[in-house]
């Protein structure tokens, strides 16, 4: 594996942790709470920093795969 | 609704995934490498494993192989999950038998559908594995009501794999032969017991019905993709080369290899135990006994030979 393969890879690994346990919060929250805009901050900041991670090492399988994955959530 | 082992190294990561699957009503158990992977799928049976490709010392392909390639486990899906989506790791991956892939960072909705697919394949093998042992448990069942074959099934099955063996056939087929030993008569459970356990010579009628257990057979098999190899061994076992066996009267090279074989294990333990029409046979009355059928015709004479010289090397 390349380094910016390894590298790719272990940020996408921690971003995503912090992406899916927004996402997972987000989901147990009541619609009222108030620390709910807070956490959207956290997914919203998670989902720009992947988009511009694969910006900065293109794969465009990798890409492709987001676009699809993130049109129907 | 299923047990989902989750594997991954980095612990947030398999955090994640199980508290997403636990939401969706799935039990997860989760392992932090590929060895204990592979060891938790051999004692707990997951319904399906979730597996990060990049971990240290047995990586996500390597522990998939082995998952797949070990009989308790093989039907087990295993899913990769990967923050990399090269061409190169998915060829790697479907190498290895993996099922599916799942790239990180991963859509919920598209996780937890895929999970319920994949469980619900896992449910269709489990029946199908299921309704097989159901078959075998017949044949064993058949072979109790009648005392004198107590271990008949087992034999044939090690008898039958052994000349496979020595024959150099294939692993399926050497499979087939070992379920063959278990299933061969396992349509004896259509006939009754007055003339199963009938002590002394068949009517001719009864001698008919009595046939009928490999059609029976054959068809008790015949809805199981995983016995096709098994079914030709079921319902030609009795066949003769010289067209006077049944139930088809089948000659030559048009009986199965696989029912000629079980054939002859067949007839060589038939003659060395007790049935209710008979003593058992010596040894080598049996032995000279294959070798007149060799003679007359009904069997491949270099089939008998590399299965006496079997028995004569390894039986006891």
């Amino acid at each position: 594996m390349m380094p910016d393969d390894k590298r790719r890879h272990d940020f996408t690994n921690h971003l995503g942790i912090i992406l899916g346990f927004a996402e997972v919060l987000l989901t147990n929250m009541s619609p009222e709470d108030a620390r709910r805009s807070d956490v959207e901050e956290i997914r919203k900041a998670a989902t720009a920093a992947l988009a511009l991670l694969a910006g900065m090492f293109p794969d465009p399988i990798t890409n492709d795969t987001q676009r699809d994955s993130r049109q129907n959530p | 609704m299923g047990v989902v082992l989750v594997v991954d190294d980095i612990e947030g990561n398999a955090r994640l995934l199980a508290s997403l699957l636990t939401a969706d009503g799935h039990s997860v158990r989760t392992a932090a490498n590929g060895a204990d992977a592979v060891r938790l799928a051999l004692s707990v049976h997951p319904d399906l494993v979730l597996m990060d490709v990049m971990m240290p010392e047995v990586d996500g392909f390597e522990a998939c192989r082995q998952i797949k390639g070990q009989a308790a486990t093989r039907l087990t899906p295993v899913v990769l999950v990967t923050a990399l989506t090269d061409t190169d790791d998915r060829i790697r991956g479907i190498d290895a038998g993996a099922d599916d892939f799942l790239s990180k960072p991963f859509n919920r909705h598209e996780l937890l559908a895929r999970v319920r697919s994949l469980l619900r394949l896992k449910r269709y093998t489990d029946d199908l594995d299921t309704a097989e042992s159901v078959i075998v448990s017949l044949a064993l069942t058949i072979e109790a009501r009648d005392s004198n074959t107590d271990g008949h099934c087992q034999r044939l099955a090690a008898y039958a794999v052994s000349l496979g063996r020595a024959l150099g056939l294939d692993e399926d087929d050497v499979a087939a032969l070992e379920r063959g030993g278990y299933l061969h008569d396992v349509g004896k459970v259509g006939i009754p017991d007055a003339v199963l356990l009938k002590p002394g010579p068949l009517t001719d009628d009864e001698f008919a019905l009595m046939k009928q257990h490999t059609v029976i057979g054959d068809r008790l098999c015949g809805e199981l993709r995983s016995l096709r190899k098994v079914r030709p061994i079921v319902r030609c076992h009795h066949e003769r080369l010289d067209g006077t066996g049944y139930p088809d009267g089948l000659r030559g090279d048009a009986i199965p290899l696989l029912a000629q074989l079980m054939g002859i294990v067949d007839v060589f333990d038939a003659l060395t135990t007790v049935r209710p029409y008979k003593a058992a046979l010596p040894r080598a009355r049996a032995v000279e006994e294959l070798k007149a059928e060799a003679a007359l015709g009904w069997r491949r004479a270099d089939l008998v030979g590399t299965f006496l010289s079997l028995v004569e090397r390894d039986l006891p």
